[in-house]
C-alpha cells in the first residue's frame, strides 16, 4: 500500500452519503404514514339558530337556572345542575361546569334567557 | 523516544475519552441504540489496535528493532469505516424490514411502534458510522505518529 492511498479513502465519505440516503427514507416513511384519509363528512346535516351556552363554577354552592320561552309560550327550562328535561327539537349537553342548549328548528325564536338575573351570552349559529 | 511518548499521549487522551463517555452514560446510550452491536466491536478493535501500535512503537523507539512496519494497520483503520458502513446497511435493512411488518394506518398504537422499529434501524446506522469514523480517525492518528519516527 502506497502513502498516497492510505490518505485517499472514500468509505466515510460514502457511509456518510448512505446515512443521508437512510435519513430521507426515514422522514418520507414517516410522511407516508402520518398522511390520514380525509375526514368523513356527517351523516346528516346540523341546523341550528342559536346556541345558549351557560357556565359556571363546579366548586359554587349557587344553585343556577336557565329558562327559555320561545313564541309559543312553552318554556325550556333547566333547573338543577344535576338533571334536565328534554324537549323535542331541542338539544342539550351537559358537562359538570356549563351547559349547552342548541335549537334545532329553525323557526323558534329566542325570547330571553335568565339565570340568576344575569343575561347569558347567546351565540347565532 | 518522543514517538513512544507521543503515543502514549495519544493512548492516555483515548482512555479518557472513554471514561467521559461512560462518565455520561454513552454507552448505554450506544447499547440500546445500536441493536447490531457493531459499535461495540469497533470499539474493541481499537482498543486492541492501539495496544498493537504502541508495542510496535515502543520495539522500534526502545528495543531498536527497525524493521517494522504498520501496514496492518491501516487495514484494520480502514476496516472500522467499513464495519461502519456496514451497520449501516444493517441499520437500513432494520429500518425497511421491520417498518412495515404488522401496520394499520387507523391504528396509532401500531404508527407508533413502527416509527419506534424505524428509529431503531436508523439509530443503528447513524451510530456504527460515528463510532467508526471515530475509532479510524484515533487510529490513524497513532499510525501517522509511529511512520513519523519512523
Amino acid at each position: 500500500m502506497d502513502s498516497n492511498s492510505k490518505y485517499k479513502s472514500s468509505v466515510g465519505f460514502t457511509d456518510m452519503l448512505f446515512n443521508i440516503l437512510v435519513g430521507f427514507a426515514f422522514l418520507f416513511m414517516i410522511a407516508f404514514l402520518l398522511i390520514k384519509p380525509e375526514a368523513k363528512k356527517e351523516d346528516f346535516e346540523r341546523k341550528a339558530e342559536f346556541i345558549i351556552i351557560m357556565e359556571w363554577n363546579h366548586d359554587a354552592p349557587d344553585d343556577i337556572d336557565l329558562y327559555v320561552e320561545d313564541p309559543l309560550g312553552l318554556t325550556f327550562m333547566w333547573k338543577t345542575r344535576w338533571g334536565c328535561r328534554f324537549l323535542s327539537g331541542t338539544l342539550w349537553a351537559i358537562s359538570c361546569t356549563s351547559i349547552k342548549m342548541i335549537w334545532v328548528t329553525e323557526t323558534t325564536k329566542l325570547l330571553s334567557v335568565v339565570s340568576h338575573h344575569r343575561l347569558l351570552s347567546i351565540e347565532k349559529w | 523516544m518522543v514517538t513512544l511518548l507521543r503515543w502514549w499521549l495519544i493512548f492516555c487522551l483515548m482512555i479518557i475519552g472513554f471514561g467521559v463517555g461512560v462518565y455520561f452514560d454513552v454507552h448505554n446510550q450506544i447499547y440500546d441504540a445500536d441493536s447490531t452491536r457493531l459499535s461495540f466491536l469497533i470499539l474493541s478493535i481499537t482498543f486492541l489496535t492501539s495496544i498493537w501500535i504502541g508495542v510496535k512503537t515502543y520495539q522500534f523507539n526502545v528495543k531498536k528493532r527497525f524493521h517494522q512496519t504498520a501496514e496492518t494497520g491501516w487495514f484494520i483503520a480502514e476496516s472500522c469505516l467499513v464495519l461502519g458502513m456496514i451497520g449501516t446497511v444493517t441499520g437500513f435493512l432494520l429500518m425497511l424490514g421491520t417498518a412495515f411488518a404488522n401496520i394499520d394506518v387507523t391504528d396509532s398504537l401500531t404508527l407508533q411502534q413502527a416509527l419506534s422499529d424505524m428509529a431503531i434501524g436508523m439509530s443503528t446506522a447513524l451510530w456504527t458510522t460515528l463510532v467508526g469514523l471515530i475509532c479510524s480517525l484515533i487510529l490513524k492518528v497513532q499510525l501517522i505518529n509511529f511512520e513519523s519516527g519512523n
